[in-house]
């Protein structure tokens, strides 16, 4: 899951906002930094943190759990 | 109607298919080609994810041999008129990739081509490791082909959600979206629409498929033309708390599968044991899980030799995978030493849109290109990759010549209006359910393994039950007051359909086959099964059911009589 934007490294250059497939990121509108809008909807494919150019975003590796095929 | 966007092409979604067909357009001679996708155009794709492995017929390969190993674990339901074009074309797809700054992994020495075998598919192999500057894996293959797609001028709009197909005249000719951002409907004019915009997951439990969420098939099924194969529900496997990719090639080197009592359990149930295709591994621990000694199973990858090929295949795949690796090893999580939890993952409905050998569907003007076009029903490494390419060209090919060959297309403004009025139903004022809960009794309809993996006719009856009555009292109720909400609607009467066209088919085929696996008819029937069950829009609001017999006698293989 999404863990963290350091707020100090965010240059709100939007690019997390926008190849999110889930958008879970979103552009602050008055201090045009990137938060963390919809966290439960992370899916964590590392794609934001692979592609901010700042290197602001921190993903963890475990996911949300999903209703199981088998208990 | 100035807020119109007008093209020749419309291109829905930008993974491997989209971003193909738009290329090969181009290059078919359309002026205006556009492509549009609810995430980043190209980089939000379930192929940016990929590992990237992908079959090409290399000319020291035998495509016969290809073919057959194909057409048989896919159970003969195959479209063989497809499939020989596919395989025969697939070192041309290369060249251009090449020609375009990939490079695929080589052996350092010799320099031919790395390939791995490709898990259930005697003699197939698959080439790994695609590069392309700085990325690795399917983002490789997706900057590459987004590189071409820039160089070519083609018009791209992210982040709007395409929620319905404007048709007229006997033919598609545009679509109308929502804007993820803003929450504004946008309509798009065209002469012919490319479906590219993959298949469904019901935001599974495989990595990355979250997004996967059935708007193709709900695009093409109110436009009213034919979907197939919708019964085939890829089941892969995964660990439940992490994403990971490429248990394939770790079986193939090596890695185990142990039951919960720590015994590995494969061969017991398939003579190709841990090796086995990903349906028959699904299904052994479907039999387990019958027989009590599971869940939990394990997956135990210490066993692997310390090849560099192996570590660097694991290591590397998709982009994401070092990452992962890495960030698990730093909370004490180091995966290939201990045995870890493993069982089954929803990936993919594999069925699709039923379309013509130029991947044109029933509607003209609409093509189908990727995993939203059904050409067979299983799931085999290295292959959709490969499937989606062929499509993505194909279709943009054809769309080329069919835009080239028929007249301008005119929209209405009444039924734009009506269709724009209808995207943006959920977000009226009022109570109503959030699209999270009807997805959650969706996915609690759809997962347990005896309706995913093992079916029987009551249980598919009363799951059937079920989701019928979300399509009939959740999905009217459904109220989203924010675009993000507004998006996660769609998607979730997308899986909804989807869910009930799955759970249909599945009650339709009176046999087994494949991920198709019934404990009321647990053998496959030739005599009664070659045929594909298509479903489309019927009177009434119920899918309408055809069988339509596989057209072997004009296919070069067919199976051996009385054979299985
Ligand atoms: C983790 C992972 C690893 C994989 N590894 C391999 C591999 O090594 N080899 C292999 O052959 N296959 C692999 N696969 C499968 C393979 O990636 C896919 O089958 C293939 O990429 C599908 O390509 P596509 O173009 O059909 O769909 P996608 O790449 O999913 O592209 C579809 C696009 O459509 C967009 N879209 C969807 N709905 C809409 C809408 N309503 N409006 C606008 N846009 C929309 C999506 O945002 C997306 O960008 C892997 C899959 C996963 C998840
Ligand atoms: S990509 Fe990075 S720098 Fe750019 S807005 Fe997002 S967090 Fe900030
Ligand atoms: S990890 Fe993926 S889903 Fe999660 S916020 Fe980043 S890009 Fe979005």
């Amino acid at each position: 899951m999404i863990t963290r934007v350091d707020p100090q490294r965010c240059t709100g250059c939007g690019t997390c906002q926008e190849v999110c497939p889930l958008d879970v990121l979103r552009l602050d509108g008055k201090e045009k930094k990137a938060v963390i809008r919809y966290p439960e909807d992370c899916q964590t494919c590392f794609v934001c943190e692979l592609e901010c150019p700042a290197g602001a975003i921190t993903v963890g590796p475990f996911r949300k759990e999903r209703p199981r095929i088998m208990d | 109607m100035d807020d119109i966007v007008h093209c020749d092409l419309l291109v829905i979604g930008s993974g491997f298919a989209g971003l193909w067909a738009a290329i090969a357009a181009r290059d078919g001679g359309l002026e205006k080609v556009a492509i549009v996708d609810k995430g980043a155009v190209g980089l939000s794709s379930m192929s940016r994810m990929s590992a990237g492995a992908t079959v090409y017929c290399l000319p020291r390969f035998d495509p016969e041999r290809w073919m057959k190993a194909f057409i048989r674990a896919q159970g003969y339901l195959s479209r063989q008129d497809m499939l020989e074009e596919i395989i025969g074309t697939s070192h041309s797809r290369l060249r251009s990739l090449e020609a375009w700054g990939v490079e695929y992994q080589r052996n350092p020495l010799t320099r031919s081509y790395l390939t791995l075998p490709s898990r259930g598919l005697d003699h197939v192999r698959m080439m790994v490791l695609p590069r392309w500057r700085d990325r690795t894996g399917g983002t490789a293959v997706v900057s590459a082909l987004l590189a071409q797609v820039r160089k070519r001028g083609i018009a791209r709009y992210g982040k709007i959600i395409i929620a319905g197909l404007l048709c007229g005249g006997g033919r598609v000719c545009g679509a109308v979206g929502i804007d993820r951002l803003t929450g504004k409907p946008v309509t798009f004019r065209a002469r012919a629409v490319i479906l590219a915009a993959a298949d469904c997951s019901f935001r599974g439990h495989y990595a990355c498929v979250e997004g996967v969420t059935g708007d193709a098939f709900k695009l093409a099924y109110d436009a009213g033309v034919r979907l197939s194969n919708m019964e085939f529900l890829a089941v892969n496997t995964g660990p439940p708390r992490y994403g990971f990719e490429g248990t394939g090639i770790a079986a193939r080197c090596g890695a185990r599968f142990l039951d919960g009592s720590g015994k590995a359990f494969m061969r017991a149930h398939h003579a190709g044991g841990d090796k086995a295709e990903i349906c028959y591994l699904v299904q052994a621990m479907a039999d387990a899980a019958e027989g009590g000694s599971g869940p939990p199973f394990y997956l135990d990858m210490s066993r692997l030799p310390g090849r560099w090929i192996i570590r660097k295949a694991l290591l590397s795949i998709g982009g994401w995978m070092p990452l992962n690796i890495a960030k698990l090893r730093e909370m004490g999580e180091d995966i290939f030493t201990s045995p870890q939890e493993w069982g089954p993952a929803v990936q993919s409905l594999r069925g699709g849109v039923r379309a013509g050998a130029d991947c044109m569907s029933d509607l003209p003007g609409l093509f189908a290109a990727g995993t939203s076009l059904s050409v067979d029903p299983g799931l085999f490494n290295g292959w959709s990759s490969m499937l989606a390419m062929w499509s993505g060209e194909k279709a943009g090919r054809e769309a080329a010549r069919f835009v080239r060959d028929s007249g301008d297309t005119v929209i209405e403004r009444e039924n734009v209006e009506r269709m724009r009025k209808d995207v943006l139903a959920p977000s009226r004022p009022g109570a109503g359910t959030t699209p999270d809960v009807v997805c959650r009794r969706l996915q609690e309809a759809v997962f347990p393994y005896l309706i995913c993996i093992l079916k029987r006719e009551d249980r598919l009856q009363a799951a059937l039950q079920e989701v019928e009555r979300i399509r009939d009292e959740d999905v009217p109720s459904l109220r989203a007051p924010v675009p993000h909400e507004l998006v996660k609607a769609h998607e979730t009467v997308g899986m909804v359909l989807a869910a009930e066209l799955f759970l249909r088919a599945s009650l339709e085929r009176r046999e087994s086959r494949g991920d198709h696996l019934r404990q009321d008819h647990p053998r496959r029937d030739n005599a009664h099964w070659l045929q594909w069950v298509n479903l489309s829009k019927g009177g009434g609001g119920e899918p309408r059911v055809e069988l339509e017999r596989v057209p072997l006698s004009r296919y070069p293989m067919q199976p051996a009589p009385g054979g299985e």
